[in-house]
């Protein structure tokens, strides 16, 4: 329903006589078509991941429940918000790019890569904290999913720092080419994929009862 | 940089970080006498619809090819439904 997503946003425009703006990619896809047969699959692997652990969860809630209660909810929300401020930074550095002549992209694609690097530190602190207190991955079943899934997206937002370095050098040399702005539009996909991943996997580790 | 502010991704942007703040407040600030199950079906929920927007407005799906919307919408819903379904099914 696209029409339905442009609707909250109708009452913006000054001149509500003008015909909506044509959206980026209305004939095609946004980036590479490869990046998103990646990002699909990979969305498709985590999409199992969040039902084995829901499944297994099941089989001992209690277990589950417990040691749940364990973790720092905290350190979770802040990697949520990080990893949202990183989108947002990406999100304009994608349309400062592709709109306004690129000159605002390399300092947001620099600060969405800092904000990856505070999502490893926090990260860091809570693996830490856990270890320091004898809580690894063979502890129980629980913390084998959450060492598992949390180590395999924390591979993932390392990727994509380096995809964000990418993104940062092809702005900062100049993005005239079509293909180059399609270039940076695939980085940013994977790199919302990221955001998108650790967004299904805060409630189902740290908040769900 | 006025008007990447005013972009309709900042406003998306702006409704992820209030749905994160009341999931954060749901998951933790709860009493004891809450009904749990009901609240992490809309953790469950509000988690998704996130997901819907980031894939709509930052992944700018919103504006592509019908079948790249039918694919991630499904990816979305499919996740909710085996999630949902799972967790109401155990004991």
């Amino acid at each position: 329903m696209p029409q339905s997503d442009t609707a909250p946003f109708a009452a913006l425009s000054a001149d509500t006589s003008a015909p909506p703006p044509e959206p980026p990619h209305a004939h095609d896809i946004p980036g590479e078509p490869g990046v998103w047969v990646f990002v699909l699959g990979d969305m498709m692997i985590f999409g199992l991941f969040f039902a084995v652990f829901t499944y297994y969860r099941g089989l001992d809630v209690e277990l589950f429940t417990t040691a749940q209660a364990t973790l720092n909810q905290d350190y979770g929300a802040l990697n949520t918000l990080i990893l949202l401020f990183s989108s947002w930074f990406v999100v304009m550095g994608v349309i400062d790019v592709r709109e306004r002549g690129g000159r605002l992209a390399p300092p947001l694609f620099a600060l969405g890569f800092l904000c990856g690097a505070a999502f490893v530190v926090v990260k860091f602190f809570e693996y830490r904290e856990k270890l320091q207190a004898g809580i690894g991955i063979t502890t129980n079943d629980f913390f084998m999913y959450y060492y598992i899934f949390t180590g395999l997206h924390l591979i993932h937002v390392l990727i994509g720092m380096g995809v964000l370095v990418v993104l940062w050098h092809l702005a900062r040399a100049g993005v005239g080419r079509p293909q180059d702005v399609r270039l940076i539009e695939s980085g940013a996909i994977f790199w919302h994929m990221v955001d998108l991943l650790w967004i299904v996997l805060f409630p189902l580790l740290y908040l769900i009862k | 940089m006025k008007a990447l502010l005013w972009h309709p991704a900042t406003l998306v942007w702006l409704g992820l970080v209030f749905a994160t703040g009341l999931s954060w407040h749901m998951g933790t600030g709860v009493g004891a006498d809450a009904d749990v199950r009901l609240l992490s079906t809309m953790l469950i929920a509000v988690a998704l619809l996130k997901v819907r927007f980031v894939i709509r407005y930052f992944m700018e799906v919103r504006g592509a090819a019908v079948v790249l919307k039918r694919l991630t919408d499904a990816w979305a819903i499919g996740v909710f439904v085996v999630l949902l379904v799972l967790y109401w099914q155990a004991t």
